[in-house]
């Protein structure tokens, strides 16, 4: 009781302060969060009730989007994880791939957008594509840094032992990378998000991104942006569970007791 | 002191900092962000890794290789886009994208709009340094502050600042500060965390080494604390103008705002001026990295193997 007390009396005050703020301001920019969460009811949840009150617009903008975030961040992962594996491993193939993968990660993928609408047209697969190539260098970077610093104690022993490849990989590189894998899915995700708002506010016609642009009325444009913050939100925390539970072992490395705090 | 003690005559006594304490401290701080980093550096095994040397090639075919490397991407490149295949009919080839970027870079305006993304992107950096950086030191070092904001700053957090972008044409018309206060709040995020994360890093010795010695807080921060945290943080600050030079671009291009980058490339409707417009953003992206290492392993040199090297 008392941690969720100490957990959220900020968050609460920080509401009741922005009611506060913009009921006594007045400003039609800036509507209350009451007037916000009206709004976000009237769109979202006026369907029938046969569909749990979910209105077509969840259907048409919301799922979709997340959909087209979750493939391409899926797809970067994939990608990412196995090159960055190969070439963190291999430090030949590290040497050759370094200019390009530096300078890959370097191009805001935002940019990208015109590109790829002049060569895949309006649609979802643009924005896939999107999504994939600007998540997928903070993964394959991460992954290789994670691989490449494998303590080589461990990789003589896995040697010693003719450990077959498949086991080396499952069982010994995946595992010690895998903090850092994990790392890199974690801004991969975030900028997936990003990349989905650019993409469909330049080129789409319908999700999150469309209807934030295309929606000119404010309370409607408040409550689009706190979805996105809230579908943010629950996204990046289902990820930190999983690497909550993934990554168990990597936290087992028993902390010294008498850590001081930090200036103190 | 020896003879006090009969029972260790003759013994060699091992004696505790097997590494001179000045060793010490800088290997605890090469922790990396990621990793094994419950053990300090200085337990861990500092033995060079002999196998992966003779793999490295010498110094001068290793510095070929990523030459070499980008030449064949830009020739498979090439070779797509002249192939004629439907996805790459409309994708320019490199050597005519080249052609293109020789001419904007002789064009004032394109010169002028690069430089003024440029500019833009520096404040925003530097803001979100400073304050994340001082926004870290602050939560950290108060643990009730710490924990209450939590939740805020997970929720808030994620939000992506170019969800905002929209709003903040209608509250603050489409120029550079728009621009700016985006890309700040969008780079504010990794510095903080990077603080936060590198505060708790610290090496419990070294502060209570500093606290056995009665050495004053103010000098605790300013040579322990800050030291240690540097590197982390710095990392954190490369991280955020990558993050900052996206938000940036992304605003410009579609508030079609400040004459920049962005508008540039929105407003070149030929692939291969976007493209040219492309590789400036990724020079510019990439020089600013270089810059962020080079001052990482120069001033710090103890942040050497943080930075990747």
């Amino acid at each position: 009781m008392t941690t969720g007390v100490r957990r959220w009396w900020l968050f609460l005050g920080c509401l009741i302060a922005w009611q506060w703020a913009t009921s006594a301001a007045h400003d039609k920019y800036f509507p209350t969060p009451a007037v916000i969460l009206r709004q976000a009811g009237h769109l979202w949840l006026s369907g029938p009730g046969s569909r749990l009150l979910l209105s077509n617009q969840v259907f048409a903008d919301i799922l979709p989007s997340l959909g087209r975030v979750l493939l391409g961040w899926a797809v970067a992962a994939v990608l990412g994880v196995a090159i960055g594996l190969v070439v963190g491993r291999s430090p030949v193939l590290d040497d050759y791939c370094r200019g390009v993968f530096a300078f890959a990660r370097a191009v805001p993928p935002a940019v990208l957008v015109p590109v790829f609408l002049v060569v895949l047209r309006v649609g979802s697969g643009m924005a896939v594509t999107t999504i994939v190539f600007g998540a997928v260098w903070p993964i394959l970077l991460d992954t290789a840094d994670g691989a490449r610093s494998i303590d080589p104690l461990t990789t003589d022993v896995v040697r010693l032992f003719r450990t077959p490849w498949y086991q080396r990989i499952v069982r010994v590189i995946v595992p010690a990378a895998g903090p850092k894998i994990f790392a890199g899915l974690r801004v991969g995700l975030s900028i997936a998000f990003i990349l989905m708002i650019v993409a469909e506010m330049l080129g789409g016609t319908s999700g999150i991104g469309h209807q934030l642009a295309a929606d000119a009325d404010l309370p409607s444009r408040w409550a689009w942006i706190v979805l996105v913050g809230v579908l943010a939100y629950l996204v990046t925390g289902a990820l930190a569970l999983v690497e909550h539970r993934v990554l168990r072992w990597h936290r087992a490395v028993p902390e010294s007791a008498e850590q001081p705090s930090v200036l103190t | 002191m020896r003879q006090n003690f009969p029972s260790l005559k003759g013994k060699k006594i091992r004696q505790f900092p097997h590494v001179p304490p000045a060793e010490i401290c800088e290997l605890s701080m090469h922790a990396p962000m990621h990793g094994n980093n419950r053990i300090p550096a200085y337990r861990r095994s500092t033995a060079p890794d002999t196998r992966r040397a003779e793999c490295r090639a010498p110094a001068m075919i290793a510095r070929i290789r990523p030459v070499v490397g980008v030449l064949v991407a830009l020739l498979c490149w090439e070779a797509l886009s002249r192939s004629g295949l439907p996805v790459a009919r409309t994708l320019p080839p490199p050597s005519v994208v080249l052609v293109a970027l020789v001419h904007l870079l002789g064009e004032r305006a394109f010169l002028a709009g690069t430089a003024s993304t440029a500019l833009c992107w520096l404040i925003a950096v530097v803001l979100a340094g400073v304050l994340g950086g001082l926004l870290g030191l602050a939560l950290g070092s108060t643990p009730r502050l710490r924990a209450a904001s939590t939740f805020v700053v997970e929720f808030v957090r994620p939000l992506p600042a170019v969800a905002l972008i929209p709003l903040m044409i209608s509250v603050l018309s489409a120029d550079a500060r728009a621009a700016i206060a985006l890309a700040t709040f969008a780079a504010i995020w990794p510095v903080l965390f990077a603080t936060l994360h590198a505060l708790g890093e610290v090496d419990p010795s070294l502060l209570v080494t500093a606290r056995t010695f009665r050495v004053p807080r103010w000098r605790t921060i300013g040579w322990v604390i800050v030291p240690a945290t540097l590197p982390t943080v710095l990392s954190g600050i490369r991280l955020a103008a990558t993050i900052a030079l996206i938000s940036l671009l992304s605003t410009e291009f579609l508030t079609g705002g400040p004459n920049g980058l962005g508008q540039f490339i929105d407003q070149s409707h030929r692939s291969d001026l976007v493209l040219a417009g492309v590789v400036v953003a990724g020079l510019l992206g990439l020089l600013a990295d270089t810059l962020i290492i080079v001052v990482q392993r120069r001033c710090l040199p103890w942040a050497a193997r943080e930075a990747g090297a």
